[in-house]
């Protein structure tokens, strides 16, 4: 085991090095896990011992397909080591090679990926260029946020086990989009499709239960699972005391609540940093909230500390910055704060007074607005209390009221300020947070919107220079300070809970979950 | 008394197809696009949909065409026990209610029999030994069973029995050890209905006239409450049971989702997240026929009990 760790220790510290090439990157790939499968040069390291027990899991969410190029499927059957990806994320979010063993950029419009020579799909099939291509315009067809990662115009060009893609615009982000789940790596078969992954189903039922057996194929030997069962449960309590009854081994999405009793109960509990935050969308063309002034005012009167100490009980970490500090990100700055005496400042010099009431007026109008919320979310609804609270404190009236579908609500404008959560999709790469919310986009249509933001956020998605991104990254942040389209709320701490599971850790990710080193303990 | 059960069965007809316009309208009714949602459930924001994508989803469902005509449409396909392909997974939406039938019929079925095989006997004992301590146990017991939320019941019972005894799995399944904490929690509010309403109907029936003969005639008090005093006190117990049949649907739905129980009431609630239409349709008469067959029962069964209905049905 020690061999193990070293091995991966030091091949896994290799392959984090970007080796700079002629025009750009090259990421190079490191065995997916100690010992487990072959080196990129194709010499094998040893194999994993033979699959065993029967790993239950508790999820919120199963898919409704088995088809990754439907909706959100790829993301869950990415999470649960059916399909895989040419990249992917580590834990501190930096990608590296997955089914390609190396990914270079050889001009600015041109990135070259060479696949390992090791996996194959569940047939048996070796996985070569001309099928990952294949697969990408698949995919390029059916999924419409495919067109994101991989742009209209860009050419695929496959050649043994080489694929070059030719884009039209330089793209530096190249690496972190093929890491998406959207791009898996998928071929047509029969009805369905068939994939890499450590774990292939046997039985499925949409959204209730999926079981899936180790594929013995896989490269490094089969996974040391022999199998998965994952259910759907949407309760989070039934979900905690499920595992508490033995009836799983792990249980995810549950609620901070849960830690210590779960811990009591002798339960393995992980309240890990996760890649989602919880914030306020203030609609910068809706008056009052179309003036800078008042929406710094409006940051610096909310104690974030007490929203997580109060809803989320201690389960994690005011938010300050556009993404959690924790999971990996570079270059994540705190850009707001909690003062109030600022916020009383801010809004005194902006001609906001105390009128006869609580609340301040300007010109004999109320400094007042309507806070949104909606459905699926509870926190963001104790959330929503305690802001309203809070801006009293300084003289704002916030009345709170319900959205039945908030992204309707964004789409067409039709709000003032709204609690909002967004989740981990976005956070893999600050770009495409970006892209998400900081720039023109469909979730921020005819919004926020600053030329300087979006020419930075242009310059930064076409190069890949670190050095260059920190301060594209920096100066964006600045911008974002002041005019601050959003007020960062809270970053949540995932929670999850496992008795006798080992090699899991939670990934900030939620499309990487379990794998082929996931085991169960004697 | 063939013809009047004949006639019973006809009048459940009109009554049928009023519930089911009642039921079309009102989902087709409920605010949402459904094309939108059925493509917002393929991953995408709905900020993110091309509307030309919502027009031709929208012509492929039929939702372009007038309500009256997707109700014939519809109408015509339940005819033929063809409910529609669901929005969500594109299955026939027959076969995800056959699937899943068999669950909650033996969810509902094993709770209705725990609940009467205990009722019963509990309100005998509260009403023959009327105002004393047992009477005040079992009333007070009752009246916890009609006030607790089945929510919460549910948690407890997984809690207690799963969590701390490790007596039975917290999920549900359709196994003998699986279906006992569900059925439980379904159990629970029928028998405190039912004990309750045994009680006060014997104690009725055992102040009439008959008893007061038969117990002058020195007949045993066994046979004066089981022949003489049930016998008067199952023409409402049984009505209450059809009636209560609704509320019992009402409660799988919470005790499925809770038990993630593979019955039709899960997929009902899943259905109406995801605006799955066909599904919560065919979820919604299903259990129209299920109230209005078992009150069809019920009046039979009360018919058959108690022959002088028989003129006034």
């Amino acid at each position: 085991m020690k061999r193990r760790r070293f091995l991966h220790a030091s091949i896994g510290a290799g392959a984090g090095v970007l080796v700079a090439i002629a025009c750009g990157p090259a990421f190079t790939s490191a065995p997916d896990k100690p010992g487990a499968s072959p080196s990129p040069s194709g010499s094998l390291l040893p194999r994993r011992g033979s699959s065993r027990g029967e790993l239950r899991v508790l999820e919120p969410f199963l898919p409704l397909t088995l088809d990754t190029d439907v909706g959100i499927s790829h993301t869950i059957l990415q999470s649960l080591g059916v399909c895989e990806s040419l990249m992917r994320y580590r834990p501190d979010l930096t990608v590296e090679p997955w089914v390609a063993s190396r990914l270079e950029q050889v001009d600015p419009l041109t990135w070259r990926v060479t696949l390992r020579d090791d996996v194959t799909f569940w047939d048996g099939q070796a996985v070569d260029a001309a099928a990952v291509k294949a697969s990408f315009e698949r995919t390029l067809e059916k999924q419409s946020t495919a067109a994101d990662l991989l742009p209209k115009g860009t050419t695929l060009a496959a050649n043994g086990r080489t694929l070059t893609l030719k884009t039209t615009t330089p793209i530096g982000v190249m690496p972190m989009n093929l890491a998406a789940p959207t791009l898996a790596i998928r071929k047509s078969a029969g009805d369905g499709a068939i994939f890499t992954g450590a774990f292939r189903p046997t039985q499925f039922t949409a959204k209730e239960s999926l079981v899936l057996e180790a594929y013995p194929g896989y490269r490094g030997g089969p996974a040391n699972l022999k199998s998965i069962r994952a259910r759907q449960v949407a309760d989070s309590n039934a979900r905690a005391l499920a595992l508490q009854a033995g009836d799983a081994d792990i249980a995810q999405a549950l609620l901070p609540s849960d830690v210590a009793k779960l811990r009591a109960a002798g339960a393995d509990v992980y309240a890990a940093p996760w890649a989602r935050q919880h914030m306020l969308l203030l609609n910068v063309r809706s008056a009052p909230l179309s003036d800078p002034a008042l929406r710094r005012a409006v940051s610096a009167a909310i104690d974030r500390q007490a929203l997580v100490t109060a809803v989320l009980e201690g389960i994690g970490t005011p938010a300050y910055g556009i993404a959690p500090p924790d999971i990996g990100l570079p270059g994540i700055a705190s850009v707001q704060r909690h003062d109030p005496a600022e916020s009383r400042r801010l809004l005194d010099a902006a001609g906001w007074r105390i009128g006869t009431g609580p609340f301040r007026e300007k010109d004999g109008k109320r400094l007042s607005f309507k806070l949104g919320t909606y459905p699926g979310r509870t926190e963001l609804d104790q959330f929503a209390v305690l802001i309203v609270d809070q801006l009293k404190a300084v003289g704002i009236e916030a009345s709170i009221e319900r959205f039945q579908d908030v992204e309707a609500q964004l789409a067409k404008n039709e709000f003032q300020a709204t609690m909002y959560s967004l989740g981990s999709a976005v956070f893999g790469d600050v770009s495409r947070l970006l892209a998400t919310l900081y720039t023109p986009s469909p979730r921020n249509r005819d919004r926020y919107e600053n030329p300087e933001v979006t020419r930075l956020y242009n310059d930064y998605i076409t190069t890949a220079d670190p050095k260059a991104h920190a301060d594209q990254l920096g100066r964006i942040q600045e911008l974002l300070a002041q005019d601050v389209p959003i007020v960062h709320l809270a970053n949540p701490y995932q929670v999850v809970a496992s008795k006798k599971v080992r090699n899991f850790s939670p990934h900030p990710l939620d499309s990487y979950k379990y794998d082929a080193d996931v085991m169960l303990a004697d | 008394m063939a013809a009047l059960v004949v006639r019973r069965v006809l009048e459940t007809l009109p009554t049928l197809a009023l519930l089911s316009v009642l039921a079309f309208a009102l989902l087709e009714s409920a605010p949402g696009d459904p094309a939108r949602r059925l493509l917002t459930q393929g991953g995408q924001a709905s900020s993110e949909i091309d509307e030309r994508d919502v027009a031709a989803l929208r012509y492929e469902l039929g939702l372009d065409l007038p309500l009256w005509q997707r109700y014939l449409r519809w109408a015509g396909g339940v005819a033929r026990l063809d409910f529609g392909t669901s929005y969500v997974n594109r299955r026939r939406v027959t076969d995800l209610v056959a699937e899943r039938l068999p669950a909650s019929v033996a969810l509902a079925a094993l709770a209705l029999a725990v609940g009467v095989g205990l009722s019963v006997p509990l309100g005998i004992a509260a009403a023959v030994r009327h105002r004393t301590a047992l009477d005040g146990a079992i009333r007070a017991m009752t009246l916890l069973g009609g006030s607790l939320p089945a929510f919460w019941l549910a948690l407890l019972l997984i809690w207690l029995f799963a969590a701390e005894l490790h007596l039975f799995p917290a999920l549900g399944s359709l196994t003998p050890a699986g279906i006992v904490l569900p059925a439980a929690v379904l159990a629970w509010r029928t028998t405190g209905l039912l004990t309750r309403l045994t009680r006060a109907a014997l104690l009725d029936a055992l102040g009439l006239e008959h008893i007061r003969v038969a117990r002058a005639k020195g007949l045993g008090e066994r046979t004066i409450v089981l022949r003489h005093a049930l016998s008067n006190a199952l023409v409402p117990i049984t009505t209450v049971i059809a009636l209560d049949l609704a509320a019992l649907i009402a409660h799988a739905t919470i005790v499925e989702w809770v038990f993630d129980w593979p019955g039709l009431g899960r997929m009902g609630v899943e259905a109406a997240l995801a605006g799955d239409v066909p599904v919560l349709l065919a979820y919604v008469l299903v259990a129209c026929v299920v109230v209005v067959a078992i009150n069809l029962a019920a009046d039979i069964a009360v018919l058959a009990i108690d022959p002088r209905q028989r003129t006034t049905l």
